[in-house]
């Protein structure tokens, strides 16, 4: 009896460990697998062998395979950036989504819970439809970047409004927080609705890509601007992943347990709504990364989020960057908003998941 | 050394919740809280686990005042047994319980694998070890809470100072289970010389297990003291309300058994 | 099975109300007789606003949609919104007595709520070709009354449009034009087969480069790179949101085509370029002076 006690703890921590280890492993892996695939695919051909030979040439290696300088140019220009950012964007929606999940200690919270999405899309929205007549008006030529902007500054506007209103007495009450960003994402969308009816034919075919997203706008330019915003947060949440562990028992207890749960919070929600503003500026909006990534996870690596928080980023990057290489590949030459691919692929994944659990309570 | 309530009183809006009360939890002592709903129990409670800030008065563990305390080393002197733990998803046990370490990062995994296991024992949780806390049941989950926090005040910097305060920690159990939660406290306090604090609503259970009780009715203490000093009738129907009867523990010498409402239903 | 049976009855009558919606709407086109022209007139669809102006009856006109930019003076007139979100109160309280739209203009329900309160209202096709505009000034001419205006003015842009038709068919080489609609909001327009811009840089002597799809679509970078557009062009608007031609060929793949080597940027005014109304064969010579600045010049027009 007394053995069997003994022999039985000592096995748990270095099973838990291998599982975590070799999860992250394989999830690595599969990352460069896909960023290789990749890399290696679109509307003009260049074969894994060209590629490597491109890679190697600024390091000075001479590879037996030939290239043309135009496949080159695609690759390094057009390619490489837009690979570069599907992961970045799929890693921030992927951790966010994690962080927002355990903060709120509900399996189906995702950064949208706290207005994130919604107040970016109304502000890209509204610099789309009102910033021609507004152009007029003050005199000014709207510049290219206004849009990406306005997103970036619309979520961080919303997030804040919603902790403001969930904020009393400098403490964040966590059921507020999320009720207060349902009514604010209401509102958002309501404005948002009211600018689509006032688009035009050109500006409503624009706001398609705000509605479902697309990376098609990757240059190195947007990557450097959007890219510090993004990596905050996919390096700096998973060094909360023990104050997160903590919060899963409950924010009181978490307290008890000596972790300062109100900065936590702040820092979380701050971090979250800066890389998924950055995100939805770069490549609009973007669903069901940020909820179901985690989710999957959870189920293959267990809710620890020492392992959960880094798992999320590698495989959001991964999936986010084989859903991009469907979405410039599938209808050539046009390109189909990535939005839709990820839905098709996150919905029915969803409804599984939700039967599933209630066959599970049966 | 001890976890002592000076004259503290805690308004909510108009309210007064708790109104200068005093009250002290000594190492090697198991102090109960009794009083009806709303009398302030809970209340009291957070206030000396910190979560609540007295308008009045002070609360001071071990000679220090509580708003001096960091919040780690706080951590390390005391835990607190949440009434229900909304903990839903699926962890393991053994993860849960090393949770309770999380004050003690950097102290090395060997010394947290001997600390857990030993909490686990001591909560009679060790053969569910493995187990998903998800898929446990109530007095199951009440346990590995309760090894949790006995993890997480297992190797304190001052050991001979903790306190464990308890939040109804039977309310949701079986017969069966109350009494092991009580015992396993009792034990503790026994073996390593804790200061339990905890709110019950069985007057019989704080009177098996109290070595001194708090009676507390509209936010005032209306007594406290030994089992004698505080269970009697009359003092009792004042404050819940109810017709009761008072007789001695036919087993345990020096304590007392409470019947309630007994004299309507034979009298009729 | 109750449920089943009332969902099914639920479905029947949603579809009943959407054939009899539709019905209502395709089913009578007035035709106004030419004797008794329109006084009060409210115009949908720029094309048609245009048309009417240039017949020099744009007196009548006492409202037009957003869309009718052209000429200035009809922007001064009352407003009732844009083509496709009409409100059917806002164009009856103008009390006109004939509603002109080009078939772009809906919702079909309220076209149909201004055509029972009474008011006549004729659909005009919008065919983006030389027969589809020469087919709208007839039209338009006659329910204006003026048709012999009309017949002159159609004749001429004919003999306009057939000038270039016979210039464009003796230039040999005909350039890749890849047109962008919009642009530099993250994802960029062009215009595929079926749009009004194919059939602009067709008659005007190009090629469109992506041909492959249909309908204004979101452009794969690199795809673009492969198509090889010789010209890259665009709405002065989207030129100008760009900041000119350094922000266009700043969008993803755009430097990488043999457009941008050979600096060969081009905008045009959309309505102008793509409204298919009076002033289209002015911007076909244009479009095609620009495409062949050695063969094409825009004072042939002045010679005919």
């Amino acid at each position: 009896m007394n053995q069997a006690v003994l022999r039985r703890p000592r096995s748990w921590s270095l099973a838990e460990q291998q599982h975590g280890v070799v999860g992250i492993g394989a999830l690595t892996l599969g990352l460069f697998g896909a960023a290789i695939l990749a890399l290696g695919s679109g509307a003009v051909a260049i074969s894994p062998g060209q590629v490597l030979a491109i890679l190697a040439q600024p390091l000075g290696l001479q590879l037996p395979w030939d290239y043309a300088q135009g496949q080159a140019a695609v690759l390094l220009q057009i390619r490489a950036p837009r690979v570069l950012m599907a992961i970045l964007v799929g890693a921030a929606l992927a951790v966010s989504g994690a962080a927002m999940q355990g903060l709120f200690r509900n399996p189906l919270a995702d950064p949208a819970l706290i207005g994130v999405s919604a107040g970016a899309a109304l502000a890209a929205v509204a610099a789309i439809v009102l910033g021609s007549s507004l152009a007029a008006v003050v005199g000014v030529t709207v510049i290219a970047g206004v849009v990406p902007l306005a997103a970036f500054c619309g979520s961080l506007a919303a997030t804040l409004l919603v902790k403001r209103l969930a904020t009393t007495e400098g403490r964040t009450d966590v059921a507020t927080l999320l009720l207060a960003g349902i009514a604010i994402q209401a509102i958002a969308m309501a404005g948002t609705g009211l600018l689509t009816y006032l688009a035009d034919d050109e500006q409503l075919r624009t706001l398609t890509f705000w509605t479902l997203g697309s990376l098609g706008g990757a240059t190195w330019q947007t990557l450097l601007i959007a890219a510090p915003l993004m990596l905050l947060a996919i390096i700096g949440i998973p060094l909360f992943a023990h104050s997160l562990n903590a919060m899963l028992l409950g924010e009181a207890e978490a307290g008890h347990l000596g972790f300062d749960t109100q900065r936590l919070k702040q820092l979380l929600v701050l971090l979250v709504a800066a890389a998924v503003g950055a995100a939805v500026a770069v490549s609009g909006i973007i669903g069901f990364v940020g909820l179901v990534v985690p989710h999957l996870l959870r189920l293959a690596l267990g809710p620890d989020h020492h392992w959960l928080l880094p798992g999320s980023a590698l495989l959001g990057a991964s999936l986010l960057l084989l859903a991009d290489l469907l979405a410039r590949t599938l209808v050539v030459p046009a390109e189909l908003p990535i939005g839709i691919i990820t839905a098709l692929l996150g919905g029915p994944f969803f409804i599984w998941l939700l039967t599933s659990r209630r066959h599970r309570m049966d | 050394m001890s976890l002592r309530a000076e004259d503290i009183s805690y308004r909510v809006g108009g309210r007064t919740l708790l109104d200068q009360v005093s009250v002290e939890v000594h190492t090697g002592e198991l102090v109960t809280v009794l009083g009806p709903n709303g009398a302030g129990k809970t209340t009291l409670l957070k206030l000396l686990c910190g979560d609540l800030r007295p308008h009045a008065g002070e609360v001071v563990l071990n000679g220090r005042r509580l708003r001096n305390w960091s919040r780690l080393a706080l951590a390390q002197q005391r835990a607190v047994l949440p009434q229900h733990a909304s903990l839903s998803f699926p962890l393991s046990v053994t993860q849960v319980v090393r949770m309770g370490r999380a004050p003690y990062r950097g102290q090395g995994r060997a010394v947290e694998r001997d600390v857990v296991r030993a909490a686990m024992r001591a909560a009679d949780v060790h053969h569910l070890a493995e187990r998903s806390y998800t898929q446990l049941s109530g007095g199951e989950r009440q346990r590995v809470q309760l090894a949790r926090v006995l993890a997480q005040i297992w190797g304190a910097a001052d050991a001979r100072a903790r306190f464990l305060l308890l939040d109804e920690p039977t309310s949701a159990l079986d017969l069966a289970h109350q009494h092991q939660v009580l015992s396993i406290a009792r034990d503790m306090i026994k073996r390593h010389r804790l200061g339990v604090f905890a709110i019950l609503h069985d007057l019989n259970l704080a009177s098996g297990y109290a070595d001194r009780l708090v009676l507390l009715h509209a936010g005032q203490v209306v007594a406290q003291g030994s089992c004698d000093q505080v269970l009697q009738a009359a003092l009792l129907e004042a404050t819940f309300g109810v017709p009761l009867h008072i007789a001695p523990h036919p087993l345990l010498p020096g304590r007392r058994l409470v019947v309630s409402g007994a004299g309507e239903y034979s009298s009729d | 099975m109750l449920r089943l049976t009332l969902s099914a009855a639920i479905v029947s009558l949603f579809l009943a109300v959407l054939l009899f919606g539709s019905m209502a709407a395709k089913g009578a086109v007035d035709q106004r007789s030419a004797a008794t022209p329109a006084t009060r007139l409210v115009v949908v669809g720029g094309a048609l606003t245009e048309i009417v102006y240039v017949l020099g009856e744009g007196h009548r006109v006492i409202g037009v949609d957003t869309t009718s930019v052209w000429p200035p003076a009809a922007t001064q007139l009352p407003q009732v919104g844009y083509q496709r979100t009409l409100a059917a109160e806002g164009v009856l309280s103008l009390r006109p007595d004939l509603v002109l739209v080009s078939d772009d203009a809906g919702p079909p329900a309220v076209l149909a709520q201004i055509r029972e309160a009474g008011v006549p209202m004729v659909i005009i096709d919008t065919e983006d070709s030389p027969k589809g505009l020469l087919d709208k000034i007839t039209q338009v001419a006659a329910l204006v009354g003026q048709p012999a205006d009309g017949e002159r003015l159609a004749t001429r842009l004919r003999a306009e449009m057939e000038a270039l038709a016979q210039q464009v068919a003796q230039v040999s080489d005909r350039p890749r034009v890849a047109f962008l609609l919009s642009a530099g909001r993250g994802v960029n327009l062009a215009a595929g087969r079926d749009t009004a811009a194919h059939a602009a840089i067709e008659l005007a002597g190009g090629r469109n480069a992506l041909a492959d799809y249909s309908g204004y679509k979101p452009v794969n970078p690199e795809a673009m790179i492969a198509a090889a557009p010789e010209v890259l062009m665009t709405t002065q608007r989207t030129l100008d949101e760009l900041g000119g031609v350094d922000g266009l060929l700043a969008l993803p793949g755009a430097a990488l085509t043999p457009a941008a080597d050979a600096q060969r940027i081009e905008a045009m005014d959309a309505l102008f370029l793509l409204g298919f109304g009076p002033r289209t064969p002015a911007a076909l010579r244009e479009l095609a002076a620009r495409l062949h600045p050695s063969r094409i010049t825009l004072a042939d027009v002045a010679a005919e």
